[in-house]
């Protein structure tokens, strides 16, 4: 099978060959979020973030709607890395 | 002026919101870091004057790369991404707590390093094989009466393009078929466990939290419906999770297992594990432990 280019060189192992798709590639899924994603904003001020609920902007510790939020769609899909 | 509390994570990290209102209501002053804003300020560091935290909590660092960069632009965007990484060094005085230390940190995100000392202090671990070849794998799975699993052996998620990620699937004959696919990394393939629930336990300190759910699938964060339930673990199991995030020279981690019904198994642990998804709604108290290892 031939592979896609996709951006970023940091994929390649050989810049300018083609190589076949890898398998983390192929067995990759796109996931759809099963809860509906609140409106969040960075308050710069504060250092923490914000969260919409019915028109008034809640501290996201305090924020109901954020507590109902499955973790699956508040993350990237993996824990926190650190570095 | 006391030092304050450096945290470095990025804007969407609400569970570091819920710790820092605890320090602010202990009076514990904080300064946070986003990646997404880095450098936000002047930074200096010197043998004899480094900077100085009270403690630093290490949930994410270092910006992402942008999609569609030039590769003169992402070569540049490289160099200046080590230069920050190796410059968080720097704190690692003497005098400042981490949560969790550096340099255990880096370590103790290698899979194969969590499944040794698991292993070494007596958690029961699948059998597990690091391989790239498919016919390792296919050997592998047929000694193993349910089949294997197979997993990355560091994130698998695709930020610069369609964010895709490569949770953990069932080792297959579609899957092994795809020898050219195999051969382009190593992967982890680890005998499957029939799973009467999963089961995460949050080591914070001496502090032991635990939930547990059911679904039917290999990789809970792909079910629909997840009902978490708090649970109390065993003795020996809050000890051994214990004694997991000592050797691996940490104060801190997520730790997955699977409970068959019979026996409980070592999957992994997460030195920054997520945990206010079942902090919240189930009260267990981790970010309040976070915050008195920080403070």
């Amino acid at each position: 099978m031939t592979m896609s280019w996709f951006d970023g060189m940091l994929a390649r192992r050989y810049i300018g060959e083609i190589m076949s798709e890898s398998l983390v590639r192929r067995l990759a899924l796109v996931r759809r979020t099963a809860s509906t994603h609140p409106v969040t904003r960075y308050d710069a001020v504060t250092g923490m973030s914000m969260v919409l609920e019915e028109g008034r902007w809640i501290p996201s510790h305090e924020s109901q709607v954020l507590a109902e939020t499955k973790k699956a769609d508040i993350e990237k899909g993996e824990d926190q890395k650190g570095s | 002026v006391s030092a304050p509390v450096l945290i470095l994570t990025n804007e969407r990290d609400f569970a570091a919101d819920g710790v820092i209102s605890r320090l602010h209501n202990r009076g514990v002053p904080t300064v946070r870091w986003n990646a997404e804003t880095l450098p936000i300020s002047s930074v200096f560091w010197s043998p004899v004057d480094p900077p100085q935290f009270r403690s630093v909590w290490l949930r994410d660092y270092l910006p992402g790369a942008s999609a569609g960069l030039t590769v003169a632009e992402l070569d540049e965007y490289l160099v200046v991404r080590a230069q920050w990484r190796d410059w968080l060094a720097t704190l690692d005085s003497v005098s400042t707590r981490w949560v969790n230390p550096i340099w255990s940190s880096r370590r103790a995100e290698n899979k194969a390093v969590q499944l040794t000392t698991a292993a070494r202090i007596g958690l029961r671990v699948p059998a597990t094989t690091i391989t790239n070849d498919p016919d390792v794998a296919r050997s592998f799975a047929a000694v193993h009466l349910h089949g294997a699993v197979v997993k990355t052996l560091a994130p698998g998620y695709f930020a610069y393009s369609d964010q895709a990620f490569m949770f953990t699937t069932e080792l297959t004959d579609e899957v092994l078929s795809a020898k050219g696919a195999w051969l382009q990394q190593p992967l982890i393939v680890q005998r499957r466990i029939p799973r009467a629930r999963d089961v995460r336990v949050i080591i914070t300190g001496d502090h032991v939290a635990a939930a547990a759910v059911t679904t039917g699938g290999q990789d809970w964060r792909l079910s629909e419906h997840t009902l978490w339930t708090a649970i109390t673990v065993s003795d020996v199991i809050a000890d051994l999770c214990r004694e997991l995030v000592r050797e691996l020279g940490l104060v801190y981690a997520a730790i997955d297992l699977i409970d068959d019904g019979h026996d409980w198994w070592f999957l992994e642990a997460n030195q920054a594990g997520e945990f206010q998804f079942l902090d919240r709604p189930l009260d267990l108290g981790v970010a309040d432990a976070i915050a008195t290892l920080l403070q």
